[in-house]
């Protein structure tokens, strides 16, 4: 009986390894570091100014798109839209900002045009500028743009949720779900 | 009786579940999810010859435990490059492309070798000096894959030499884990299903003896 005992509580102490009290997250969800996200101030389609900090208090996606991309790009900005359109990520206050890796391409115009066409929400903000504007952002998050031939910009599909006291607290690939996003916004909502 | 053999494959399944498997990148770049679980990539097109391949593997694996944490992707053509052929001949800039996308996954060295030279980028800290220790080799001048490991080799082993590692590769083996968090990973696993094989082992005695 000692012995059973025994073993149960090496079990338990082996669950307790694992951060039992960790908050459970997505298995596709990689947990960062919860380090303050490196702020940045782009514009959107319409001129205004859009950063970090002007979404105090609420959650925020930081991702980097470009609008002719053929192949991931739109498959990511429909996962995040359908996410925005949540009743969890409206109590969450979600905002996406997805950052242009193409400033060539990324036009005002073409990202009205690209809005419209996917019928992307408000809480949707394409940023655009100069590279001498979008460049310092890639770095600082980490991102690599490569323009290649034919207008295709080779990039990392990257999603970073970051929490309302601005940390990056999880990071997505180019396979992001909306439910995922909803399942750990709950949890964080729920642990935070 | 019918309910130990059950409790045991819980017990496996529990353990395998517990088991992380890096995500796919898959941005374009082969060498960027194979780097995510190896220690090194190498030409598609033109292969190394495999007792080369598993000396360099273990070059490489040595140099982790010894004190010198760097994965290396071996470029022969624009094809290893996947979706940036456009980096074909610019080693530093397919490092720094490279070591970004694996900037969440890999926190050390990533080392270029292609043709014409070298690139370093170590998470985003200043690869300045390992570039001119690097800069001092010759390059391969070929795209063999046999003579770009032999340069990668030289590469790996110039850069232990400068940093005062020196590389033993005794306890090194290819197909192995290539870091000591992952050794430490696979040891908690591996203990978490000795534990888990041990509980069902008394219990399922426990019952028969009911």
């Amino acid at each position: 009986m000692k012995r059973f005992a025994l073993l149960l509580a090496l079990l338990a102490l082996c669950a307790g390894c694992g951060g039992s009290k960790a908050p459970k997250f997505t298995p596709q969800a990689q947990v960062l570091p919860s380090l303050v996200a490196p702020p940045f101030t782009l514009h959107d389609d319409e001129g205004h100014a859009v950063s970090l900090t002007s979404k105090p208090g609420h959650y925020v996606i930081v991702t980097f798109l470009y609008t002719h991309c053929p192949d991931v790009c739109p498959i990511i900005a429909g996962n995040l839209n359908r996410a925005l359109k949540t009743a969890t990520a409206k109590q969450a206050g979600l905002t996406v900002l997805a950052v242009s890796v193409d400033p060539k391409g990324d036009t005002a115009g073409a990202v009205r045009k690209y809005i419209a066409e996917r019928g992307l929400v408000s809480s949707f903000d394409y940023l655009i500028g100069s590279r001498a504007q979008l460049a310092p952002v890639w770095a600082a998050f980490h991102i690599g743009a490569v323009a290649g031939p034919e207008d295709v910009v080779t990039h990392q599909s990257y999603e970073f949720l970051i929490d309302p006291a601005g940390r990056e607290r999880l990071l997505y690939g180019k396979g992001v779900q909306a439910g995922w996003i909803v399942r750990d916004l709950k949890t964080l909502m729920k642990t935070s | 009786m019918a309910k130990a053999p059950s409790l045991a494959l819980v017990a496996g399944l529990i353990a395998a579940a517990a088991i992380t498997v890096p995500p796919a990148l898959a941005d374009g770049d082969p060498a960027s999810d194979y780097l995510l679980s190896q220690p090194v990539f190498l030409p598609i097109d033109n292969p190394v010859s495999p007792n080369q391949a598993a000396t360099f593997a273990k070059l490489v694996l040595g140099a982790q435990t010894s004190g010198l944490p760097i994965k290396v992707a071996v470029i022969s053509s624009k094809y290893d490059l996947g979706s940036v052929p456009i980096l074909f001949g610019s080693p530093q800039k397919y490092a720094n492309f490279l070591g970004q996308e694996l900037f969440y996954y890999y926190k050390h060295n990533v080392l270029i070798v292609m043709p014409n030279g070298y690139g370093i980028y170590d998470h985003g800290r200043s690869t300045a000096v390992d570039q001119k220790v690097l800069a001092k080799l010759h390059p391969a001048h070929s795209t063999n894959g046999n003579v770009l490991a032999a340069a990668g080799t030289r590469a790996v082993e110039a850069l232990a030499k400068h940093y005062g590692v020196t590389i033993s590769t005794k306890a090194a083996s290819p197909g192995g884990s290539s870091t000591n968090q992952e050794r430490l990973e696979i040891g908690a696993g591996a203990l978490v299903l000795l534990v888990l094989a041990g509980a069902a082992a008394l219990l399922r005695r426990r019952l028969r003896s009911r």
